[in-house]
């Protein structure tokens, strides 16, 4: 049987906390490669280099907002799946992330169960690699 | 949350001096309410009766409840109901006051009514603050004052509030200001709103009072005040601002929020504009300060500093 490559997932927020918590979070999981940015701007350089199988954005961040960052990895990639993780869930930036074409969008605090299950649909689709 | 309605009236009145004031608010932050206050704010029992029980608890050893149902003063029923909420009523101010030997149980009982006569506070409002109603008591707390877009801020102050409580001390609850509020606070955690409605949001205290609360927030303890104790302040204040953001957001109105960021040796003076909430916790006080725009005391620092 092929042994399935671990997970890439990337955690985009300007938190320092928020991105140990996540990451904390998803190697409860299964074992992954976690890469961290704490900008729009520097994920979406880290996305062109790793491709990574999974996104977590935060929204309201310094230099690049994640929105924005969610729309230039799209193009990058349009099958990419970007997760929106953030307290500002209001109407206009579901919109926007929506029309952005996000995966998900995760209110901030994110529970673990929120967030297995969320990881449990990537692995479920099987596709990474 | 009457320990701030009511601190503030105490100092104003000048029934306690600030420095018996923090003696009070400290005792009170590691207290628990006894049956006796619970009974007098019931109703159940009159100030007389209470003492009468603490006076028998010297010779005979029962406890206050017991004695309370053996002298007829409380039904068993009652006591239960008093044992019940114990560990939720929000009396210790009162307790501590007499505990610190500043007033009688009946002379606390006399400043009560007063307050709340000379206030114009009516029983539906001071239930309504006895049960933790924070928008009332928020309410209460501006009402008459020139403050902007009211009825704004009074939503957000309780907002804020509750996720205190919710997040970081399940016994926090406003205090009075003091002279403290207007000066330099070591560490200043700042958001900004923008869009249709700007708004100011900072909360202030020195480290070793945002430690604990850092800790509390990451769900680890940290030793240090370091960028790592920043960011929990810093995203405890993001959470909240997120949360206003989208209840405003399903009333139609739409905000944006800038990210957060920590200044070093900020206050606010004697700004007008800015509303000052000191929230008392466990951990000591912190200031949570609100204005429509950012004061101009700090636009200077920060156009100076960057």
């Amino acid at each position: 049987m092929d042994v399935k490559e671990k997970l890439t997932v990337l955690v985009c927020d300007d938190s320092m906390l928020v991105r140990k918590k996540l990451r904390n979070q998803l190697l409860a999981l299964a074992e992954m490669v976690i890469l961290e940015a704490e900008d729009g701007a520097t994920a979406v350089e880290l996305y062109r280099e790793h491709k990574p199988d999974l996104v977590f954005m935060d929204i309201v961040m310094p230099v690049k907002d994640g929105i924005v960052a969610l729309e230039e990895i799209r193009e990058i990639d349009p099958s990419a799946r970007v997760v929106m993780a953030s307290s500002v869930g209001t109407s206009q930036n579901l919109k926007r992330a929506i029309d952005a074409g996000a995966f998900d969008f995760v209110q901030k605090p994110s529970t673990d169960a929120r967030i297995a299950n969320i990881v449990r649909r990537i692995l479920e689709e099987g596709d990474h690699a | 949350m009457l320990s701030r309605l009511l601190g503030e009236y105490l100092l104003e009145e000048r029934l306690v001096t600030p420095e018996q004031f923090r003696r009070v608010l400290d005792r009170a932050a590691s207290a628990k309410v006894k049956i006796g206050t619970l009974a007098i704010n019931a109703g159940y029992m009159a100030a007389a009766q209470v003492e009468e029980v603490h006076e028998l608890q010297k010779t005979r050893d029962l406890r206050f409840g017991d004695l309370a149902v053996e002298k007829g003063y409380l039904t068993d029923a009652q006591l239960q109901e008093l044992l019940h909420t114990q560990s939720k009523e929000d009396l210790l101010l009162g307790q501590s006051l007499v505990e610190e030997g500043l007033f009688s149980w009946g002379r606390f009982e006399a400043i009560l009514r007063d307050y709340r006569e000379k206030n114009a506070i009516d029983e539906k409002q001071f239930e309504a603050i006895r049960r933790g109603d924070v928008e009332a008591l928020v309410w209460i707390l501006f009402r008459g004052r020139n403050v902007l877009k009211q009825q704004f801020f009074v939503k957000y102050i309780s907002l804020f509030l509750r996720n205190v409580i919710r997040f970081l001390d399940a016994g926090a609850s406003l205090v009075p200001e003091t002279a403290d509020t207007y000066g330099d606070f070591p560490h200043v955690t700042i958001q900004l709103f923008k869009g249709k409605v700007p708004f100011f949001s900072a909360v202030a205290a020195k480290e070793d009072v945002f430690l604990p609360l850092a800790s509390r927030f990451a769900g680890e303890k940290m030793e240090r005040f370091d960028a790592f104790a920043q960011a929990s302040i810093a995203e405890f204040l993001n959470l909240v601002n997120g949360l206003f953001a989208v209840n405003c957001s399903h009333e139609g109105v739409e905000m944006d929020l800038l990210p957060p960021f920590t200044e070093q040796n900020v206050g606010f003076g004697g700004d007008l504009e800015i509303v000052r909430v000191p929230v008392g916790t466990n951990a000591g006080v912190f200031t949570l300060f609100v204005a429509p725009e950012t004061p101009r005391s700090l636009l200077r620092k920060l156009e100076g500093g960057h």
